[in-house]
């Protein structure tokens, strides 16, 4: 059994790194671009899937990874100025962890709709604060966000957004999720299980709820900055616009979709809802209304998502075969 | 600022309050009773004003008497009430029995849906049917004139929370309603056919929604994208009331409509970050809201 797993890694880096020679310009950065949503899913979904608390403010993160990123590459900084990619997702992820902190400390003494709805004043507050501030933040305008050096080598601009930044993003992809991996399957993560299946039981066999729920909190903060300090160079712009109500319905939307029980559910509903959505966009100006049927028909007929159904599929399979 | 000025402001603030008011006692009634977070409610209100638009418009060119016109309200509102009886077996009675997440999220397809199928419908300008607030003119409040027709609609939300108030905790169907939102498997027992029950009060929060959209047609214009501003606020408004709560709807309504207001006329554009402060406050210190009953162990 694991060999087949490597055996499949293997063809799927292959694949994923042949690809961009492949297809057109433009379907590499959007895959970058699906790429940065999927860490984005990969770590809500340690909150929702896993700990079982549904936050509609996740968009904050994902925000703050990119304010951060664009913040510090701003001209006013002078010689402190960085435009290495590598500090820069440090102070992302130093940063939505801080905020993480803070807001994750007062958010997780609720659960249900109440903790949803505190992470939604929090992003709609940081929003307004990122309309208000336009001398620091730009106001509706954004900020422009430059293109970073990686590893200490600045690439070329004309093919840094279609080709060269996507490897760097899948590099950090890869590492982000098999930390992931390593983080659910250890008592911790398994923990966290526990406590979105009946947290007062959890409670009573001694696992410390609130420090864990915390925990996972952070985590999955920490990953919307990552996602979001890596999605900043590739839109070159950042706006208000990244951090609404509505982003954060969003990472919901793809957690979903791809399966909220699965480990690879985020990532695979990131790819399909961003896709999907570029793909109706370009046929019909009426996205929103197929999206939304789509959303109704996945809740009623999938509503294990799309790895859940999959895995009880395989499942079965092999059962029988056996 | 002046007290003309001041008077104003209270007024523009509760005009708006109102209209939350009127989405939040569905939001209310909807997780109340059958635990639904209803998203869709912005969508229900939204086609409320397009329906009522559709009626209206027909009517003026018509060159029909106003009180016909008047009549295109409540009528407006019982079609959006119609619509409610089709998508509630439909799609709601599967949702019951999901979690929270799921009706969330299916909603919110719905919402989606709702959107665009009044753009497709309507088109992207906002339309206006303004004829009743012509006729009904302005008053002179402290040397400032201000629209006749807003007072109706305060006169209205007045009347409609009194109704609800009457009829949930004064009529037998109020108590039987109650009843099954502590106990749906104890009124079954009792002979409650909970469905058919379902049913009906999904239709009453509807109607309800439907009514605000269509109340506030003639004061406001019906746009798209219409549904989503309120929603948010009205999420809001019903948790810092508290949930399950009719004043405390109404005092949250008031609220927030009050400092949105004011944040506009004194602080442009933070005024949204004043209202979600508010919300994170209320979490922080009172999480069951200003009038919500106490949380049990296991709800917290």
């Amino acid at each position: 059994m694991k060999t087949k797993y490597i055996i499949a890694l293997i063809i799927g880096l292959l694949l994923a790194s042949v690809l961009p020679l492949v297809i057109p310009k433009y379907y590499t950065y959007v895959l970058s671009v699906t790429i940065c949503f999927a860490i984005y899913a990969l770590g809500y979904n340690i909150l929702f899937g896993r700990t079982g608390l549904l936050s509609f403010g996740h968009a904050l993160y994902l925000g703050i990874g990119a304010y951060t990123v664009a913040a510090l590459m701003r001209p006013e900084l002078g010689p402190y100025r960085i435009f290495s990619m590598e500090l820069l997702l440090l102070a992302a992820i130093v940063t939505s962890a801080i905020v993480g902190l803070g807001v994750g400390a007062l958010c997780i003494r609720y659960t249900r709709i109440f903790f949803g709805l505190i992470n939604l004043g929090f992003v709609m507050v940081w929003h307004a604060l990122l309309l208000k501030l336009y001398h620091i933040t730009g106001g509706t305008d954004g900020l422009p966000v430059y293109i970073p050096s990686t590893l200490g080598i600045t690439l070329p601009y004309e093919t840094f957004r279609t080709f060269s930044f996507y490897y760097y993003v899948l590099a950090v992809f890869l590492i982000v999720t098999y930390v992931m991996w390593r983080i659910y399957n250890s008592p911790f993560g398994l923990a966290l299980k526990a406590i979105r299946e009946n947290g007062v039981r959890a409670e009573f066999i001694g696992i410390p709820v609130g420090r864990y729920r915390l925990a996972a909190y952070v985590i999955s903060a920490i990953y919307g900055g990552i996602g979001g300090a890596l999605w900043a160079p590739l839109s070159g712009q950042v706006s208000p616009d990244v951090s609404t109500w509505l982003t954060s319905g969003d990472v919901v939307m793809m957690n979903i979709l791809g399966g909220m029980f699965n480990f690879a559910g985020p990532i695979v509903g990131a790819f399909l809802f961003y896709n999907l959505k570029i793909q109706i966009m370009h046929f019909t100006t009426y996205w929103s209304f197929i999206l939304g049927l789509s959303a109704i028909f996945f809740v009623l007929v999938f509503p294990g998502g799309i790895m859940g159904w999959l895995s009880t599929k395989m499942k079965k399979f092999y059962g029988q075969k056996a | 600022m002046d007290p003309e000025t001041v008077v104003i402001i209270i007024l523009n603030g509760m005009f708006y309050a109102l209209s939350l008011f009127l989405i939040t006692i569905g939001l209310n009634i909807l997780y109340g009773f059958m635990k639904v977070l209803n998203i869709a409610h912005g969508g229900l209100y939204a086609t409320g004003a397009f329906l009522t638009w559709a009626l209206m418009n027909t009517a003026a060119k018509a060159g029909y008497p106003i009180y016909i016109l008047w009549l295109c309200i409540p009528v407006g509102a019982f079609l959006v009430g119609l619509l409610a009886l089709v998508i509630e077996p439909l799609l709601f009675k599967r949702l019951y029995r999901l979690r929270e997440e799921y009706s969330l999220l299916a909603t919110f397809g719905l919402m989606l849906v709702f959107d665009d199928s009044l753009r497709m419908i309507f088109g992207g300008s906002p339309l206006s049917a303004n004829q009743l607030y012509n006729w009904m003119g302005t008053l002179t409040i402290l040397g400032k004139s201000y629209p006749t027709y807003n007072f109706v609609i305060y006169a209205f939300a007045i009347a409609v929370a009194l109704g609800l108030w009457i009829f949930f905790f004064k009529t037998k169907m109020g108590r039987i309603l109650r009843g099954t939102a502590q106990d749906r498997e104890m009124s079954a027992c009792l002979g409650v056919n909970v469905s058919i029950l379902y049913t009906e009060t999904f239709f009453l929060a509807v109607f309800i929604a439907g009514l605000g959209g269509a109340i506030y047609l003639p004061a406001t214009n019906a746009y798209s994208g219409m549904g989503f501003e309120p929603i948010v606020l009205s999420f809001a408004v019903m948790i810092i009331g508290g949930l399950g709560s009719l004043k405390g709807a109404l005092v949250a309504a008031s609220m927030i409509g009050l400092v949105r207001a004011f944040g506009i006329a004194l602080m442009p554009e933070l005024e949204l970050a004043v209202v979600f402060l508010i919300l994170i406050i209320t979490l922080i210190v009172r999480p069951r809201g200003l009038f919500g009953k106490k949380f049990t162990r296991e709800e917290k």
